[in-house]
């Protein structure tokens, strides 16, 4: 890991964008409350409002310094704070890898190929993101650019296929559902986003961050979901919800002309975007694992961070009502809101008290 | 050196394959063409044809002409009950990601046709576009008629597709009944099977001679090939086909190039209003007169009256017979009301809703083409 090798901001983006869409892909119907048809397109929208909303520390902490990350931020002012943080984002990260390798293993383990061993999957996977996280932020910057040229194809193709089945009658009136059902979906989904954690933690490895483009890429990804539930609504209807994963049914309709049946190159097109998402995740870990022991030992922390994640999803994966409840439970929103609201905001404020001090 | 011997090691998996469990291979699976599911009401079972092609075993040289496919008939308590005792007897894991066709006799109806199409919506490797056709009579009637050397669910699945492209038929596909059957206001529609001996010299064929009308909870409704045309005009799936009409006992007949079907709901009175407006393009393709005159405009104009009025009255006719009479929404009216007019959330599963519907049908029919013939 060499600091001089940084990556673009477009690089940096796309990687994380790729990373969300597999977030998207895989999302499981039935994870937050059921709420009908237009009512779910709305929660996305408040999804996208709470995605903004929750970047302003963010982009506010890169104000003031766009080349240290969090950790080395945090290390000027106080070593033990930044250990502490060092260890919850540590937890952060491997939590949500071991959610993405259960997403993973479920979508392998259900869809691709049934009934087959959903461990060996995930042990598959992280092999080969281990050995992408090995070779550096920048060739997992170099290869999400070329991966999201078939990644944009592989949804332009399922989002424009499908105008023919796509029926406005299978809108329903818009706020059927609570408001604070609808609001609080769009918070769950918007927690999905663990990727903005990492713009903190990652800035050092990339040139020049501002905040538009952390504001780019919320838009950018905002208006993927939006697209997502729209699609979703208007072709499926209520019958999404009765599949595991009803972006990989919509998928399966997908075809134009003579082309069809694609959805099994359009599945191993996903399966590079979990590749990089598992990658950046361990990156992550390993990069805070050596902040926190001080020692650049990569191959055994990136070993550590795998068995973690893996010894972590084989319960998970074998027991989905348990898997769900913890994807239901204040877990995801709470790590979601302390790595991206509090802990930038705390550090931004002890670094002004110090300052004070000072003068 | 390390790098060839990653190489080495890596290239070397392919020798492997034979590795691979037995179950995995073509000849060990049952690949499903079409699936008829008949009841049996005597010993309350599912009756499942399962038709499974022919992956291997086929001897060319002995020059006979076999099927492509094999039936198989399986009964349980359960779709998921019959179908495994069909992997007991063939020893052969069943893969449905090649299932064109799901057949559902006349005794799968109601809740019974639900619970047996559950067990396709939960399973993984079923596909969500299957077809979903009704029979009249026994679906194993069906799907185990001789059709030369044809596989009969694909030869179904293309008359389904021609006939929907023509407008003689729906077209449902699974997803769409899950759909419907979930939004419990509406009913779906399935197209309707039926053997004929009409159609070639020495065997019969499978036609689809209308529509049937289907729900969890009413009986099902067959509409006749009218019927299904004017409730495709409705539902503005009306492609292209073909239409014939009689004006002063001359018979007059068209293709349909293009339709659009708008339908506007809006409170009359605190009733639901709906004005059905279509608007058909047609080409003359044929005037049936004695003599060969050319055709003159006051002819053009009187035969778009008639067909505009032939439409309009065929659809009049079966909202007035679905709608009204058997109190069954394929239209998806409430659908419809409870969209735009939530207000009337209170009462939209109610009958009496449906009769307090009112609507309007206007149809206006241009014709673009006049065949070959000269204009007076």
């Amino acid at each position: 890991m060499e600091l001089n090798k940084k990556i673009t901001p477009f690089q940096f983006f796309t990687l994380l964008f790729l990373s969300r869409v597999f977030a998207m892909v895989t999302y499981i119907a039935g994870i937050n409350k059921e709420l009908s048809t237009t009512d779910e397109v709305i929660a996305s929208a408040f999804t996208g409002l709470f995605l903004f909303l929750s970047a302003v520390p963010v982009v506010l902490f890169l104000k003031r310094d766009n080349e240290s990350g969090i950790i080395k931020r945090a290390s000027c002012l106080s070593e033990s704070f930044s250990k502490i943080i060092c260890v919850f984002y540590l937890i952060e990260a491997l939590y949500f890898g071991t959610i993405t390798a259960v997403r993973f293993g479920i979508f392998t383990g259900s869809v691709m190929f049934p009934d087959t061993n959903m461990g060996f999957f995930i042990f598959i996977m992280l092999a080969a993101s281990s050995y992408i996280a090995l070779k550096g932020i920048e060739s997992a910057g170099r290869s999400s650019v070329i991966i999201l040229i078939p990644v944009l194809f592989a949804l332009i193709f399922v989002f424009t296929t499908q105008s023919d089945d796509f029926d406005l009658l299978n809108f329903t009136h818009p706020f059927t559902d609570k408001l604070t059902d609808i609001i609080s979906s769009g918070f769950y989904s918007a927690s999905r986003t663990g990727e903005l954690a990492f713009i903190i933690l990652l800035t050092p490895y990339v040139k020049k961050l501002k905040g538009r483009h952390i504001y780019l890429w919320i838009s950018a990804v905002t208006i993927l979901i939006l697209i997502t539930e729209i699609v979703l609504a208007g072709v499926l209807g209520r019958f999404g919800g009765t599949q595991l994963f009803s972006m990989y049914s919509l998928s399966v309709l997908a075809e134009a002309g003579f082309i069809e049946r694609l959805d099994a190159i359009i599945t191993c097109i996903w399966l590079l975007c979990a590749a990089l998402k598992i990658a950046v995740i361990i990156f992550v870990s390993e990069m805070l694992f050596s902040s926190l022991f001080g020692k650049q030992k990569r191959l055994l922390f990136t070993a550590i961070s795998c068995a973690v994640i893996f010894f972590g999803s084989i319960p998970l994966i074998n027991n989905i009502s348990g898997f769900i409840s913890l994807i239901r439970s204040p877990v995801h929103p709470i790590l979601f809101i302390t790595g991206v609201c509090v802990i930038p905001s705390v550090t931004m404020l002890y670094e002004r008290i110090k300052r004070r001090k000072k003068e | 050196m390390k790098k060839v011997i990653l190489a080495v090691i890596l290239t070397s998996l392919i020798f492997l394959t034979s590795c691979i469990p037995q179950n995995t291979e073509i000849r060990y699976r049952l690949v499903i063409e079409g699936i008829g599911i008949d009841y049996d009401t005597e010993n309350d079972l599912y009756e499942l044809t399962v038709q499974v092609l022919e992956t291997g075993n086929s001897d060319p040289e002995q020059g006979k002409s076999s099927s492509p496919v094999t039936n198989y008939t399986v009964k349980g308590k359960t779709i998921a009950e019959a179908i495994s005792s069909l992997c007991e007897n063939t020893g052969k894991y069943p893969l449905y990601s090649q299932n064109r066709m799901i057949i559902l006799g006349s005794t799968v109806t109601g809740e019974r046709m639900i619970k047996a199409l559950n067990f396709f919506v939960r399973e993984y490797t079923s596909r969500p576009d299957v077809f979903i056709a009704a029979a009249e009579g026994k679906a194993s009637d069906i799907l185990t008629t001789e059709v030369g050397s044809e596989v009969p669910a694909k030869l179904i699945e293309s008359e389904i597709e021609l006939c929907h492209d023509n407008s003689l038929s729906v077209n449902t596909e699974l997803y769409n009944t899950v759909n419907l059957t979930l939004e419990s206001t509406s009913c779906f529609t399935l197209p309707l099977l039926e053997i004929t001996e009409d159609r070639i010299p020495d065997g019969k064929t499978i036609k689809i001679t209308g529509t049937r009308a289907c729900s969890k909870r009413t009986d099902p409704l067959n509409l006749s090939a009218e019927e299904t045309q004017a409730y495709l005009f409705i539902m503005n799936e009306v492609k292209t086909g073909s239409l014939s009409t009689d004006i002063n006992s001359t018979t007059v007949g068209f293709d349909i190039i293009e339709s659009k079907t708008k339908t506007t709901l809006s409170i009359e009175n605190e009733t639901p209003f709906f004005l059905i407006e279509v608007n058909c393009k047609v080409d003359v393709i044929e005037f049936g007169a004695d003599s060969f005159d050319s055709f003159s405009q006051n002819d053009l104009k009187q035969t778009e009256t008639a067909a505009a009025e032939q439409i309009a009255k065929r659809m009049a006719g079966v909202l007035d017979r679905v709608l009204k009479k058997e109190k069954c929404d394929i239209f998806r009216f409430r659908t419809r009301i409870a969209q735009k007019y939530p207000e009337f959330n209170d009462k939209i599963n109610s009958d009496d809703l449906l009769s307090s519907i009112d609507y309007k049908v206007r149809v206006t029919v241009d014709a673009g083409r006049i065949g070959q013939m000269t204009m007076r």
